[in-house]
């Protein structure tokens, strides 16, 4: 299902799956990007807003978008409580109506400006599958300390010995998939949480599907400094402990 | 078949056919001194040459990790344009 056809005629759809919990500062100006980029693309997309009862007001500012950019481009599909980003996304899948999902973080660490890449790779060698990484030529990250990008490379390290995942940033999440793949993946996840968005590559790796990568610059916490804790190293270990003995 | 069965699997087989070639079921064309001694010493040597290849992906990676100042300053900018176009048009900002 491969539309490579010049800029302008893309006859594709793009659902933009986004999870919330307090992101009701970050919200508008991600979908301000969307649009733009979109837009001046012309590409035709959705935004699937899962909120999970945010205390500070996210989905009240998600309505004033809808109303300022229509109920067909953004879908809001909330939640009463946290429920957590897994089943985020497969509640959103359920109301998709593109050909192809989306799935980014809200806090401007991905930037929209890479989708054009990502959807001319994916229609230049037929993917099923698109993902940023931030480890290869052209990669970055802005914002991590020296510690922190050791901590970072010896995580991908470890998952690349113990889990051979094929790609070069398994714990990224900035993708695009075709939709039917997606769903076919998750159907058969088992993971929560973190390890979540690994398992998915690492499936899909290993159920057959193509995935290409395009570099990303990362810019991590626009506001405030970057943290990650012992506790996350710990839960990150058992994470990839438990991959290797369910993929 | 798991990744960590391969792994198991990968390991038995190299741990057996170590073991093959150790208790001479199976022939190594070296002089006898020579085969154990290199039989004894390829297990740590192998150890080692994983430290290393470890050692030196964790320090290129982290050498060559690029760097964005000026993708951040951008979206800094791309922040407050897209503010100021929210607000004009109703949204609370």
């Amino acid at each position: 299902m491969s539309d490579f056809s010049a800029p302008g005629s893309n006859l594709n759809k793009y659902s933009v799956i986004l999870p919330t919990y307090n992101e009701r500062r970050n919200l508008p100006v991600l979908v301000w990007l969307l649009e733009k980029v979109f837009r001046e693309n012309q590409i035709d997309w959705e935004a699937i807003i899962v909120d999970d009862a945010s205390p500070d007001g996210t989905l009240e500012v998600a309505k004033q978008l809808q109303r300022l950019y229509g109920e067909d481009k953004i879908v809001l599909k909330p939640r009463t409580g946290k429920l957590g980003l897994g089943t985020a996304y497969i509640h959103a899948l359920n109301f998709v109506t593109g050909n192809f999902v989306i799935i980014m973080d809200a806090d401007f660490s991905h930037h929209p400006k890479y989708l054009p890449k990502f959807i001319r790779m994916q229609q230049l060698y037929s993917l099923d599958i698109v993902t940023g990484t931030r480890y290869i030529p052209g990669g970055g990250v802005h914002g991590w300390d020296l510690k922190r990008k050791v901590i970072s490379r010896g995580a991908n390290l470890l998952a690349k010995i113990a889990l051979w995942p094929g790609v070069s940033d398994v714990t990224g999440s900035f993708r695009l998939y075709k939709t039917n793949v997606l769903r076919t993946i998750i159907s058969h996840t088992q993971s929560k949480g973190y390890v979540f968005q690994m398992e998915i590559i690492v499936r899909a790796k290993a159920m057959g599907y193509t995935v290409g990568e395009v570099p990303i610059n990362f810019v991590d916490r626009v506001y405030g400094e970057s943290k990650l804790g012992g506790d996350e190293i710990v839960q990150y270990a058992k994470g990839i402990w438990d991959l290797m003995r369910s993929v | 078949m798991t990744r960590f069965n391969r792994l198991l699997t990968y390991f038995f087989s190299a741990t057996a056919l170590w073991t093959l070639f150790y208790f001479d079921f199976l022939p190594l064309p070296l002089d006898d001194d020579v085969k154990y001694y290199f039989l004894q010493v390829l297990p740590f040597w192998l150890l080692i040459s994983f430290g290393c290849w470890c050692l030196w992906q964790l320090g290129m990676g982290v050498y060559s990790f690029g760097e964005c100042e000026q993708d951040y300053r951008d979206l800094l900018l791309e922040i407050k344009m897209a503010k100021d176009d929210l607000r004009t048009k109703g949204i609370s900002v």
